[in-house]
């Protein structure tokens, strides 16, 4: 031990880690996690100190129960030297922890005048009685309590239970003159009976920018949420209930993603609407003139197999005319891109179409795209396309082939699978290196353990040594002996289980690559070939290793993966 | 044309390397220097060892060259090969980070950030005690505290 304790001792001006300066060392903390930031203070002087100053604080990533959970925040945040700014807090609880604990840490954040901020409530997975469901409680976020002038990006993000709900009034009364980036995730909105028209949502956020809402209900009894911001440039409305009003004179992106009911009143700067519609929802709903508009994408699908499409007969017309009537308010559009879906619709009620003029006057390109590859491929009418194409002679047109689609997502799937695999070698690589300097590590004590025991038993036949200590090296050897079995055992199993893996994998990927056109194939090939052989190196080592443990001379397997690199080629 | 103008970036052991201006400024520093005008003649870096200095303009280089689209190919591409760029040894990590702190490139510090952490996550207390060489007193000052040091000494 002491000679150890010498070697570091002498090696002091080595340790790189503790020369950076505190900042820097901050960030390597937040990236370590709280808890082991603060176990940090016991490594030497330099760092005992270190994680009371740190600027951002994240409390999410502890899975601790929630009393232990909340004694450490308390004494960490009573801990904390109060002379250091905190920049952001990112605090996870689970509901029934308890708003005590949110209060506290939440009035710590804005005392310090935190910039940015995000809350996330965890999902329970409890069982919920019948009854429970009507003895629902709404509680309002204790946020809407708070001003701050600091603020700049706030999170929140909580889940739906049957006995527990969040809510925000609309209005809130929070006052957050820089607040620039609002999340709101499954958040209830309680926008109360507003009487008054567009008296509106986060009117006292001047300087809001970006506003995402997903997973958003309008609590009953609301009428509709108005979305009123002068300032308001990046707007996101993902999967949501409930009828919503958008006055935004700046708005410059919009994002909708399965929010039926969405009525854009007023948006004269819009550059780029992205609209996405998987059901036969109440359509985006557009009043205003989008003269700034220059890319639209917009993906209507019907499930094929929907209960509305049974009564296609009855709602389908007036749902077509809804959509070619959306088509006409994005005139002025330069980029516009489709899903096939949507033409084949307007396809199947050409008789809407045909005697309108197209009314896109100034379209530089329009493009078509499966979003469904299972439905089966339909030619474009000559009606549709003339509806679409006609006003903009210079327009370049592009039919994305259900092919490309399917050899893009392969592509797509081919590259995740690739990285899985790396991850599992580089692992695994990591692992062999460490057990192989194990194996020699445990070579050498035992080489030595027997050289000093010839010479002990050699010494003990001269001079008489006492046999005790032959009996303790006797019996360290055993369990020695012991443990290396089971570290065989332990090595046997998981080399076994890791080929395996790799083997199935890599022919997995095979397949995809077999499907794929020879174009996009040639990129991936050479990662592949690449993968195949690190494999194979590293499977032949393992395979090794085990050679050598088991006493066998190693003989590298002929066996080799590159069968599997040529495969593909051969195929097309 | 502004694409082929090119900048001369000086090191600490006094080498120069030319650099197109469309790498040279992707470091925001560099960028703040050419816009307050102080690199007519070569720009100063004497933090930064030739050897940093080539890595760095390496990931430079790769990050202007790959089209800024959102193709998931490049950006897959992109990101291996930042995967690639962090798996370096411990010295070469810590002049990274102290180089690229300087010259403020952020997408990368967070990814060595995390490697580093990483590391001192999943080392055993040998090799941690290794990689940081501290005094190993310390520790015997402070028994019974629940520290990274003794959970992991029990694995």
């Amino acid at each position: 031990m002491d000679s150890r304790h010498g070697k570091v001792r002498m090696n002091v001006e080595g340790d790189r880690l503790s020369t950076l300066p505190d900042d820097l060392i901050h960030k390597i903390l937040f990236f370590l996690g709280i808890r082991y930031a603060v176990q940090t203070s016991v490594l030497s002087p330099r760092w005992r100190y270190i994680w009371t100053t740190m600027p951002c604080l994240d409390f999410s990533s502890e899975d601790l129960h929630y009393r232990r959970f909340f004694k450490f925040v308390t004494r960490f945040l009573s801990g904390r030297n109060n002379q250091t700014k905190v920049h952001c807090v990112k605090l996870a609880f689970h509901e029934k922890d308890g708003h005590l604990f949110v209060e506290r840490v939440l009035e710590f954040a804005f005392s310090n005048n935190v910039k940015r901020l995000n809350i996330t409530c965890l999902y329970e997975t409890e069982n919920v009685g019948f009854l429970q469901g009507f003895l629902q409680r709404s509680y309002e976020t204790p946020l809407s309590v708070y001003n701050s002038q600091s603020l700049e990006n706030l999170t929140l993000s909580f889940t739906y239970s049957y006995t527990y709900r969040s809510y925000i009034t609309i209005p809130p009364t929070w006052y957050m003159p820089a607040l620039t980036t609002l999340n709101l995730l499954c958040v209830v909105l309680n926008a109360g009976k507003t009487t008054e028209k567009y008296d509106s949502l986060f009117w006292n956020c001047a300087n809001l920018k970006n506003l995402t809402l997903k997973g958003c209900r309008i609590m009953d009894g609301s009428e509709y949420l108005n979305i009123c911001h002068h300032g308001l440039s990046n707007l996101t409305l993902g999967n949501g209930l409930g009828g919503v009003n958008v006055v935004t004179p700046q708005l410059k992106n919009l994002t909708i993603r399965n929010w039926p009911g969405i009525h854009l009143i007023s948006a004269p700067n819009l550059a780029s609407l992205h609209y996405k519609d998987d059901d036969y929802g109440r359509l985006l709903k557009v009043s205003t003139d989008l003269l700034h508009l220059q890319k639209a994408d917009i993906c209507i699908l019907q499930h094929s197999g929907s209960l509305q499409s049974l009564f296609s007969g009855l709602r389908l017309q007036p749902y077509i005319h809804n959509i070619v009537f959306l088509l006409q308010q994005l005139r002025s559009v330069k980029f516009l891109t489709l899903n096939l879906e949507l033409v084949k619709l307007l396809s199947s009620s050409v008789e809407l179409i045909s005697d309108q003029p197209s009314p896109f006057t100034d379209l530089k390109s329009l493009k078509i795209y499966p979003a469904d590859i299972t439905i089966p491929e339909v030619t474009l009418s000559t009606e549709v396309k003339n509806f679409l194409l006609d006003s903009s002679q210079g327009a370049t047109f592009t039919l994305v082939s259900h092919e490309e689609v399917r050899a893009v997502r392969n592509v797509a799937s081919a590259e995740n699978l690739m990285r899985k695999l790396q991850v599992l070698l580089d692992k695994w690589k990591e692992n062999s290196e460490i057990n192989t300097t194990d194996m020699e590590q445990d070579k050498a004590p035992m080489e030595s353990q027997t050289a000093t025991m010839h010479e002990q038993v050699e010494v003990e036949n001269e001079r008489a040594f006492p046999d005790t200590k032959i009996k303790w090296h006797f019996g360290d050897r055993m369990t020695h002996i012991e443990s290396y079995w089971e570290g065989l055992n332990e090595q046997y199993e998981k080399g076994y289980e890791n080929t395996g893996h790799t083997i199935s994998m890599l022919r997995e990927i095979k397949v995809i690559l077999t499907k794929l056109p020879a174009s996009h194939r040639d990129k991936l090939e050479g990662r592949f070939s690449g993968l195949c052989v690190e494999a194979e190196t590293i499977m032949d080592n393992v395979m090794d290793c085990m050679k050598i443990k088991c006493g066998k001379t190693p003989n590298r397997s002929n066996v080799s993966s590159h069968e599997l690199v040529t495969s593909p080629q051969r195929s097309s | 044309m502004s694409y082929s103008k090119t900048i001369v970036l000086t090191n600490y052991d006094g080498e120069t390397f030319v650099v197109d201006e469309v790498v040279a400024v992707e470091p925001q520093t560099i960028e703040h220097m050419i816009e307050d005008g102080c690199a007519n003649t070569s720009i100063p870096l004497p933090n930064v060892t030739s050897k940093i200095l080539s890595k760095v303009i390496e990931h430079c280089k790769k990050h202007v060259e790959t089209p800024n689209s959102n193709e998931k190919a490049a950006k897959a591409d992109l990101k291996s090969f930042d995967f690639d760029f962090v798996k370096a040894d411990q010295g070469t990590l810590f002049d990274l980070i102290l180089a690229m702190n300087y010259l403020n490139i952020k997408e990368l510090l967070d990814l060595i950030y995390q490697t580093v952490a990483d590391m001192i996550k999943g080392k055993t207390p040998e090799e941690e005690e290794e990689m940081r060489r501290v005094n190993a007193w310390v520790f015997s000052c402070f028994v019974g505290v629940t520290c990274l040091y003794f959970k992991s000494k029990k694995m």
